[in-house]
């Protein structure tokens, strides 16, 4: 059996004169997780909907489960960022349906859904219509029609909007559940905590771009480290340091302190600028030694953009998203 | 096939739970009885009037007995028919006449008075109840004509003007027959014999056997007529079940659920889906409206005269032959499918009703044209205008029907049959794409947005 759930070779989509996708090229494996990340416009519902067959690369190929969307639609499972259920049917009637469009049949639909819902305390309310559910109620009905048929690619656009922290971190374990039974899964967000907490891979995708693909350790390293620097400093002593390519002052602590952050050069350790601060005297309060996130892989994936890093930066400082 | 089945069935179910739906089911049977029942329940519950008739003879022509022998006569009516069956003891109830009954003149009247002087009298006596008149018949004469007034309380005007008015007339006639010394038995010849004039076409001789009457006018008209409501049926079938599909896909797309079935099945399965499953609440719509059709039809060929009866049966069935019961299914399905696509892939454009009306404009403009037409093919089905426009296939399923009852050549047939199956066909192809291309943009549907989908490769 092809080891590759999904792969996508020099795959472009154009609308008129707009390129929403260029050339891209990723390959995620059997039974793992891979985050899909990018700022918003940067082309993953379009490359998500090529996936899905939902509509065709102006160019390129994507082969899905070893061949194409259409083909194995039964075998994927997706819920999309803008979250849609028949609003007079009830979650058990709504798992059923969209179960048979997947080759289900009702009698086992309905055990499975009544089973999810249980689990996911939705037990007293599989009746009850769902425009009567709150939203989080909605978005686990939802999950769950997009899992009950036990896909082997699933697909999830933002699945952490709209879910307070205890589901979001409940929504995490049903993820890695999937993993362990060996479904793939391949994931959109703007939070890179989930992508940091969940991902073997993440496939970045800026401006219709891959600008990264590969592991979280890969995508940290092309970040530089960072040596958080406290005390009563000069930026020039800072920029002096060995090692250090970058000085960004970040204000005021609430000691009265100034707090810098140093970029440290690509191979070079902390302890070697820290040493050189000590022997030049300066007033070195406190240090830290801070290793890259994958929001710093991001911005300096991305070029730096600083309207994407702002966007990414101030989403992902959020524990929940509207 | 399996998801085309899954779709259909929830969108029937869907229409069929709602209380809507019910309510609409049984408004128009209640609305179509009651507008029958309720004259005749207000009939029967109404009392029986009893006419109480005086008879004033200012003619001095002697005229007071064949008066009163006229109103003697029909206060002894014909011995009604013993009824057997409930319907038609319901139908001689209602249908049951006044009461006519022979009183003397009121003190005051005589038939010495001047019509002016008895006019003067006459409001005054009826308004007494004491009096026993109801009615009071005055006859004069006016410049040698016979003048009969009628003076009535209140409610009973009208009456006994519909029950005697041709025996009135038959005196007049009488009378001029007697003062030109006409043979009473030929006055009588004269006055009762009638030519019969008839008015036939080729169709008209079988329906002439089955009794004439109704049976004459089914067979002359009824192709025509039956034409025409088969026609504005059909229209309002493919009306009401497109807004139907429009609504619901408006209704999915707004909700977002589009996206999760067109990642869970073809477009094919879902739009073909939709259609069947509106399809099936027209037929329950239909079965129901049938069933209750025939019950009330055959209750109420069982309350007609028996020979009526006869003549609508034959009428009826010489009507249809099961080819035209085929041609006309075909008709419709072709209809309803050509229309069906297209409305559900307009309302995959729109995110509300409001977007849907201002798309539904034009197009409503387009399917006026047919309705204005059927009522002009109702007296000429075959006219030119009607020909010509029953080959532009999207009039071709609500023109054919009415066309269809009267002989036509067969390359008619087949030639409207392949056009309509050409453009359905296009429609098909297009409204897929457009649904899939509606569904998946917030776009507005455009001529632009239409000319690229329908000149876009195929998809794989």
């Amino acid at each position: 059996m092809d080891d590759v759930a999904l792969s996508l070779t020099g795959v472009s989509k154009t609308y008129g004169d707009f390129r929403a996708v260029n050339n891209l090229s990723f390959a995620v494996k059997r039974g793992t997780i891979c985050g899909f990340l990018g700022p918003n416009g940067a082309g993953k519902t379009s490359t998500v909907r090529m996936i899905l067959g939902l509509s065709e690369p102006t160019s390129g190929e994507i082969r899905v489960l070893g061949g194409a969307s259409d083909k194995v639609l039964d075998r994927i499972g997706f819920m999309p960022e803008e979250r849609g259920l028949y609003r007079k049917m009830t979650p058990i009637d709504v798992i059923v349906f969209l179960a048979g469009l997947k080759g289900v049949s009702a009698g086992v639909a309905r055990q499975r859904g009544k089973e999810m819902l249980e689990a996911q305390g939705l037990g007293p309310f599989m009746n009850k219509q769902i425009r009567s559910l709150s939203k989080g109620m909605s978005q686990k009905v939802q999950l769950i029609s997009c899992l009950v048929h036990e896909p082997e690619l699933v697909i999830l656009d933002e699945p952490f909007s709209g879910l307070d922290p205890v589901n979001q971190q409940g929504l995490e374990e049903v993820i890695r559940q999937l993993a362990r039974r060996g479904a793939t899964v391949l994931f959109s967000t703007h939070v890179m905590q989930h992508a940091e907490r969940l991902c073997e891979k993440v496939v970045l995708l800026a401006k219709g771009q891959k600008v990264f693909e590969g592991t979280l350790k890969e995508a940290r390293s092309a970040a530089p480290r960072h040596l958080d620097l406290e005390g009563d400093l000069a930026e020039s002593d800072l920029r002096a340091l060995p090692g250090i390519i970058s000085v960004a002052d970040l204000g005021e602590t609430e000691e009265g302190a100034h707090l810098w952050r140093c970029g440290l050069e690509k191979g070079r350790a902390p302890n070697e600028a820290l040493k050189a601060a000590f022997l030049k005297g300066l007033d070195v309060r406190r240090f830290e030694a801070r290793e890259p996130t994958l929001h710093d892989a991001f911005i300096v994936l991305t070029g730096g953009d600083a309207g994407q890093a702002d966007t990414i930066l101030s989403e992902s400082a959020r524990p929940e998203h509207a | 096939m399996r998801n085309t089945f899954l779709i259909a069935r929830r969108e029937y179910l869907a229409f069929v739970r709602t209380v809507g739906f019910w309510l609409s089911l049984v408004t128009l049977p209640l609305l179509i009885t009651g507008i029958i029942l309720v004259p005749l329940l207000l009939r029967q519950t109404s009392p029986v009037q009893t006419l109480s008739v005086a008879v004033l003879d200012l003619t001095g022509e002697g005229l007071d007995g064949d008066l009163r022998a006229i109103i003697r006569a029909k206060a002894t009516p014909p011995n009604p028919e013993p009824q057997s069956d409930g319907m038609r003891k319901i139908a001689a109830k209602i249908a049951r006449p006044d009461i006519v009954r022979l009183v003397d003149l009121p003190r005051g009247l005589t038939s010495s008075l001047s019509r002016a002087e008895a006019e003067a009298r006459i409001p005054a006596l009826l308004d007494k109840t004491s009096v026993g008149a109801s009615n009071i018949l005055v006859a004069y004469n006016d410049a040698g004509t016979l003048h009969f007034d009628i003076w009535s309380i209140k409610s009973q005007k009208n009456n006994l003007a519909r029950i005697i008015e041709p025996e009135l007339q038959d005196v007049q006639y009488y009378r001029l027959a007697r003062a030109h010394d006409i043979d009473p038995k030929l006055a009588h010849a004269l006055r009762t014999t009638q030519a019969e004039v008839n008015s036939l076409t080729r169709r008209e001789i079988p329906s002439k056997a089955a009794g004439g009457g109704f049976g004459a006018f089914m067979g002359d008209e009824g192709p025509g007529f039956v034409g025409f409501l088969i026609g504005f049926g059909t229209w309002m079938t493919i009306f009401s079940s497109s807004m139907i599909l429009l609504g619901g896909v408006i209704e999915e797309k707004s909700s977002k659920v589009l996206e999760v079935l067109l990642a869970s099945t073809s477009t094919e399965s879902l739009l073909i889906g939709k259609v069947l499953g509106v399809a099936g609440v027209l037929l329950t719509v239909a079965s129901i409206w049938s069933v209750i059709s025939f019950v009330l039809g055959t209750y109420g060929l069982s309350a007609a005269p028996p020979e009526v009866a006869a003549s609508i049966k034959a009428a009826f069935n010489g009507l249809f032959s099961p080819l035209h019961l085929v041609l006309l299914a075909v008709y419709f399905v072709c209809g309803y499918l050509m229309y069906g696509v297209s409305f559900a892939a307009i309302g995959a454009f729109c995110e509300t009703q409001k977007d849907a009306q201002a798309i539904m404009g034009p197009v409503m403009m387009v399917l006026m044209i047919p309705m204005l037409c059927m009522q002009a093919a109702l007296s000429a089905p075959n006219s030119p205008i009607i020909q010509y426009l029953s080959y532009v296939p999207i009039f071709t399923p609500f023109l054919m029907p009415l066309r269809l009852l009267n002989p036509l050549p067969w390359w008619e047939i087949v030639l409207t049959f392949g056009g309509m199956l050409l453009v359905g066909g296009f429609m098909i192809m297009v409204g897929r794409k457009a649904f899939r291309q509606g569904a998946l943009t917030g776009g507005k549907l455009t001529w632009g947005t239409l000319f690229r989908i329908a000149t876009e490769k195929p998809s794989t």
